[in-house]
């Protein structure tokens, strides 16, 4: 593994991770999703150690956690990097003081092929080119591990759509691994492996993407024929103005329910019946 | 560890422009007054006290949770943000006997007031300076650079309320004051005695900042 996360607690005055254990198995892209204050941030900022734990354990490449092991992780927060008046040659001069293993030229080379400019103060950048520049800083000291807040939130789909292929090539045919905290979840539906799914500080599941897939069905229901559907096959439901949207196991798909599916379910539709849903 | 060092300095270096433009304000009012004791220390102890705003920056840009994902124990962290005042001290020293030497040589060959005297408080200076950065630095970590305003701002009446209290003592009581001793005192052992102090400060404010900063979320 090259994050394990066993039983970990940490409270606050109106909120708390409850025994949260997950696992970022190598060669693997795990997608972390929830809603906003789910405790994605704070489940990533305690692997970190930015926050402290108050018991639980976290290992790093299946070693007792150290701080001189974070030389192998990259890290993108939503709202935290270097101060932005800073260049991207400062960056540069930064980091590979910081990294033992920072490649400036592949840095460089990176810069280049994203058309990042140089001596421009990172405020001034666009917050894609920001973004990017991210990425980039969190890969090249060679990370075993990329773990990534909030990393394509703000951005249009066409850059969105370059960070995530940007993720996959970390990734393919290698051992590194990835810890995607999004709650834009179509972007997982591309490329994560596993889906961890966190609400109000609890994990609710921790399933292959494929079997989240398989194991569940979300129907659209008119009002007035709710009551056809049996009571113990709802895992959760919602009244909608005109419809109820009702969650399943594909288990328990019957030939009567077929009607009632009108899309593809996808992982927003599970998240939304689970914290929405009763 | 040497990162964290360079990203504060590379911050002094995007200010250089201001103080350059407060060196020359504080030069002409210098000339002015036909003393060049401002004129000498302004720099540095410019140069000092920004270390107090590389805590700001951070905090502005929000970089600790950043910094404090990079292969480095929280010591470690620590001890660049003082190493890095010390490498400021030097650089303030450095520029301070620059400036004096160019007063003194090419500026105002001659001048009678460029003495050792000069020096002395110019050292005295940076000293003040110096702990006022160990007084700030630990109260930064432990309650971040908003709340800290309020809390220095706490220390300095608090000082004050004493400073009046016992000024009325003094009054009432009839006690004399050798003050006349007292800066000779200063002029002679200032220096000494304020290094000392620095010393000293610095070390509390080391261990207390470790301390502080080992038990902060961010």
């Amino acid at each position: 593994m090259n994050i394990e996360v066993k039983d970990l607690n940490k409270r606050f005055d109106e909120f708390a991770l409850k025994d949260v254990s997950i696992k970022v198995p190598k060669g693997k892209i795990v997608g972390l999703i929830g809603e906003n204050g789910a405790g994605k941030t704070t489940l990533i900022k305690c692997i970190l150690g930015a926050m402290f734990k108050d018991s639980g354990e976290v290992k790093l490449f299946d070693k007792k956690y150290d701080n001189k092991l974070k030389d192998d992780i990259g890290v993108v927060y939503d709202n935290s990097f270097i101060i932005e008046t800073y260049n991207i040659k400062d960056l540069n001069r930064i980091m590979k003081n910081i990294y033992s293993k920072w490649d400036e030229k592949l840095f460089f080379e990176y810069i280049k092929e994203y058309k990042l400019p140089l001596k421009k103060e990172i405020r001034k950048l666009s917050t894609g080119m920001k973004k990017k520049l991210e990425i980039i800083t969190a890969i090249c000291h060679h990370p075993k591990v990329l773990i990534l807040d909030e990393p394509t939130s703000g951005l249009d789909p066409v850059i969105r759509s370059e960070v995530l292929d940007m993720f996959q090539n970390f990734v393919d045919g290698n051992d590194n691994s990835i810890l995607l905290s999004t709650h834009i979840t179509s972007d997982l539906e591309h490329i994560a492996d596993n889906v961890i799914f966190i609400s109000k500080g609890e994990i609710i599941f921790d399933k292959p993407l494929k079997d989240i897939k398989d194991d569940y069905i979300v129907l659209d229901v008119e009002k007035d024929e709710f009551k056809n559907i049996n009571k113990k096959h709802i895992i959760r439901y919602k009244e909608n103005r005109l419809d109820y949207q009702v969650l399943i196991h594909k288990k328990d798909m019957t030939t009567k329910y077929k009607k009632y599916i009108k899309r593809i379910t996808a992982l927003d539709d599970i998240m939304l019946l689970y914290i929405r849903g009763v | 560890m040497k990162g964290l060092i360079i990203k504060d300095l590379l911050f002094i270096k995007s200010t250089w422009k201001n103080m350059i433009i407060l060196f020359i304000g504080s030069l002409l009012i210098s000339i002015a007054l036909g003393n060049y004791l401002l004129a000498i220390c302004s720099l540095p102890v410019l140069l000092l006290s920004s270390g107090i705003n590389t805590f700001q920056t951070d905090e502005f840009y929000n970089t600790e949770s950043y910094t404090l994902s990079y292969p480095l124990s929280r010591k470690q962290i620590v001890l660049a943000k003082y190493l890095f005042t010390i490498l400021l001290l030097l650089i303030a020293t450095y520029l301070g006997l620059m400036i004096y030497y160019l007063i003194g040589v090419i500026i105002n060959p001659g001048y009678n007031g460029l003495n050792t005297y000069m020096l002395k408080y110019f050292f005295m200076m940076e000293a003040g300076a110096l702990i006022v950065d160990s007084i700030f630095y630990p109260v930064i970590y432990k309650f971040g650079c908003e709340k800290s305003r309020l809390v220095l701002m706490s220390i300095v009446m608090l000082f004050l309320g004493i400073s009046s209290i016992l000024s009325v003592y003094i009054n009432t009581a009839n006690i004399k004051l050798d003050l006349a001793g007292a800066l000779n005192f200063v002029q002679t052992y200032g220096v000494q005695v304020l290094g000392v102090l620095v010393i000293i400060f610095l070390i509390i404010s080391y261990l207390l900042s470790i301390i502080f900063y080992k038990r902060k979320d961010y």
